[in-house]
C-alpha cells in the first residue's frame, strides 16, 4: 500500500533522514521505534507532505506521492494522528470530528462516521459539546484519533500516541488500536513506547539517527537481543 | 423634549458605538486574515479608503443607480480581493512565520504607499483637485422618548450588527468558517486534516476586502476619508485586535466599541487630536493586565 524508496530528508545543513526504504502492505500494523530525535515524526511528516525529501519516492496505492501537498495526500486516504495531538482548543468535540472529514465531499453522510468513532471512544459522546481544550490528555488523544478517522483513510499513521499519558489509558488506547487493526484497517505507527508496539505490530523497523538499522517480525524484534538490551532495558 | 445634556450624551454615545460597530466589522475582517493567513496587512485601512472613493466616483460623479453601482462596487472589490491575495498573500505562504509576518508587512506597507499616492495624485488630477471622499446620507432622524438620533448613524450600527451575526453564522456554521477557526487554532493541525490553505485563503480575502470597502463607504456618510486615512485606520484595527485579542469576533466588537467611544468621546471633550491617545492609552492598560487580548487565547 505504501511504499518509502531511498528518502532522504535535510533541515538546512541537518540531515534528518539518510537513505530510508520500508513498505506497509495493506492490512498490516507495523512500528517505526527508536530513540527521541532518530526523525520518526519526519518520516510521518514526509509521507503527508509537510515535509518534502531532499531524495526518494513514496507511492501509495500504486501511485507517486511525491508532488502532491498534503489536502490532496488526506483525500487519497492517508490520515496523520500527530506528535502532540494538535486539537483545536475552542472547538467543540463534534466540530472536531466534522472537520476531520474535511477532505470528503460536500454532500458525505458524516453522521455514521462521527458514529463509528462514538463506538470506538464513547467517551468522546459524552464531552461532545466540550471545547477539544477541557479534555484530559488521553482524552484529547482519543479525539485526535477519531478525527483522523472521519477522514475515513486507508492508512491512519500515528506519532507517538502513548506521549505522556498514564499507562492505564496508555493500555486503553492500545487495546482500540489493536481493535482498528482487528478490523483490517492498515496503520503505520510510530512510537518510543517499544514493548507495546512490538506487541500489536505485524512488522517493525528501528530508526536511529535518520537511517534503519534493523527490521523483521514485532515478536522477533521483541525478543533480539539489540532490542532488549537498548529499548527494553532487560 | 429631554434635556440639552442628556441628548448631547445620547448623541455621544450612538456616535461612538455605531462608529465603534463600524471599526469592529473592519477590524474582525483584518483579524480573521491575521489569524488564518498571518499576514499582516498594513494597506487595510486602504480598503476603507478605496471603497469610500469609488463609491463616491460612482454616485456623486457618474450619478450610477443605485443597485447598479452598488453591484459594481462589488464587483470591483472581489476583484481587488483576488488580485491582492494573489499578488501579496500567495507568494508568502508556506514560509515560516517570521518571514510571512515581516515578509506581509514589507510588501503591503509598499501596497498601501502606492494606493495613497495614487488616490492623492490621479484623484486631484483627474476628478477633483482636493482629493476627500464623502457619500452624505441624509437618513431622517428618529423621536424616542423627546432625544433626537441621528438615522444615519442608526442605519450604520445595524448594518454592522448584521455584518457581525454575519460573520457569526460563518464561523460556527459553514465549513469556510470552521476551517478558518482550526488554522487559527493550529495552524499544522489544519494541514493535518487536509484543509487547503490556498483556497482558505482566497475566500478570507474575498469576504474580508467586500466587508472592509464597504465599511469604508459607511465611515463616508458622516465623516470625509482622505487619500492618507488608510494608515492611521489601519492602526486603528490593529489596536483594536489587540484589545479584544486575534482572531476574536466579540473582542473585535468590544474593541471596536471601546476605541469608537473612546475617540468620540475624546474629540468631544479634548478636540480629535487627542483620540489617539486615548485609545492607545486603552490599548497599552489592555497590554499589560491581559497580553493575549479581553477575547484572545493564551499560546499554549
Amino acid at each position: 500500500m505504501l511504499d518509502v524508496r531511498g528518502v532522504s530528508v535535510r533541515y538546512g545543513d541537518l540531515q534528518a533522514l539518510w537513505d530510508v526504504t520500508f513498505a506497509v502492505r495493506a492490512g498490516e500494523l507495523v512500528a517505526i521505534i527508536g530513540p527521541n530525535g532518530a526523525g520518526k515524526t519526519t518520516i510521518l511528516k514526509t509521507i503527508l507532505g509537510l515535509v518534502r525529501p531532499a531524495a526518494g519516492s513514496i507511492d501509495f496505492r500504486g501511485a507517486p506521492l511525491t508532488r502532491y501537498p498534503p489536502y490532496d495526500r488526506v483525500a487519497r486516504g492517508i490520515a496523520l494522528v500527530p506528535e502532540g495531538r494538535r486539537i483545536f482548543p475552542n472547538m467543540s468535540v463534534r466540530d472536531t470530528l466534522e472537520l476531520g472529514a474535511y477532505t470528503a465531499g460536500r454532500r458525505a453522510d458524516l453522521r455514521p462516521r462521527v458514529e463509528r468513532v462514538y463506538d470506538l471512544f464513547p467517551v468522546l459522546a459524552s464531552r461532545q459539546r466540550q471545547a477539544a481544550g477541557t479534555l484530559s490528555g488521553g482524552e484529547q488523544q482519543m479525539l485526535a484519533i477519531g478525527r483522523a478517522l472521519m477522514a475515513d483513510p486507508a492508512l491512519l499513521m500515528l506519532d507517538e500516541p502513548s506521549l505522556g499519558l498514564a499507562p492505564v489509558v496508555i493500555d486503553h488506547l492500545y487495546d482500540r488500536l489493536g481493535e482498528l487493526k482487528g478490523r483490517g484497517l492498515t496503520i503505520l505507527l510510530v512510537e518510543q513506547y517499544v514493548a507495546g508496539a512490538l506487541e500489536l505490530a505485524d512488522r517493525a523497523y528501528v530508526l536511529e539517527t535518520g537511517r534503519i538499522v534493523r527490521e523483521g517480525a514485532g515478536h522477533e524484534l521483541l525478543a533480539d537481543d539489540y532490542i532488549q538490551k537498548t529499548y527494553l532495558a532487560l | 423634549m429631554a434635556p440639552p445634556a442628556v441628548q448631547t450624551v445620547v448623541e455621544l454615545l450612538l456616535g461612538g458605538v455605531s462608529l465603534g460597530g463600524l471599526y469592529g466589522m473592519m477590524a474582525f475582517a483584518f483579524s480573521l486574515a491575521l489569524a488564518t493567513t498571518r499576514i499582516l496587512n498594513v494597506a487595510h485601512g486602504g480598503f476603507l479608503v478605496l471603497g469610500a472613493a469609488l463609491a463616491m466616483l460612482f454616485f456623486r460623479f457618474l450619478h450610477l443607480h443605485f443597485l447598479l453601482g452598488t453591484l459594481l462596487l462589488l464587483a470591483i472589490f472581489l476583484l481587488v480581493g483576488l488580485l491582492f491575495e494573489g499578488a501579496f498573500v500567495r507568494p508568502l505562504m508556506g514560509r515560516p512565520p517570521h518571514a510571512v509576518l515581516v515578509g506581509s508587512i514589507l510588501v503591503t506597507f509598499g501596497f498601501a504607499l502606492a494606493l495613497e499616492a495614487f488616490l492623492g495624485f490621479y484623484w486631484a488630477d483627474l476628478v477633483d483637485p482636493q482629493p476627500s471622499f464623502t457619500i452624505p446620507f441624509p437618513a431622517p432622524t428618529l423621536q424616542v422618548f423627546g432625544l433626537t438620533l441621528s438615522g444615519t448613524r442608526l442605519t450604520i450600527l445595524a448594518i454592522a450588527m448584521l455584518t457581525a451575526g454575519l460573520f457569526h453564522l460563518l464561523l460556527t456554521r459553514t465549513k469556510m468558517g470552521k476551517a478558518a477557526r482550526a488554522m487559527s487554532e493550529d495552524h499544522e493541525g489544519a494541514l493535518i486534516i487536509g484543509i487547503n490553505p490556498r483556497r482558505l485563503s482566497i475566500r478570507i480575502y474575498l469576504v474580508g476586502v467586500v466587508v472592509t470597502a464597504f465599511s469604508g463607504i459607511l465611515y463616508s456618510t458622516t465623516a470625509p476619508l482622505e487619500p492618507y486615512s488608510g494608515l492611521p485606520l489601519t492602526m486603528i484595527a490593529l489596536t483594536i485586535i489587540v484589545i479584544g485579542g486575534v482572531g476574536s469576533l466579540p473582542g473585535a466588537l468590544l474593541g471596536g466599541v471601546l476605541v469608537g467611544t473612546a475617540e468620540v468621546l475624546t474629540t468631544f471633550l479634548a478636540g480629535g487630536a487627542w483620540a489617539p491617545v486615548v485609545y492607545l492609552l486603552v490599548f497599552f492598560l489592555v497590554l499589560v493586565v491581559r497580553p493575549e487580548g479581553l477575547f484572545g487565547v493564551r499560546e499554549a
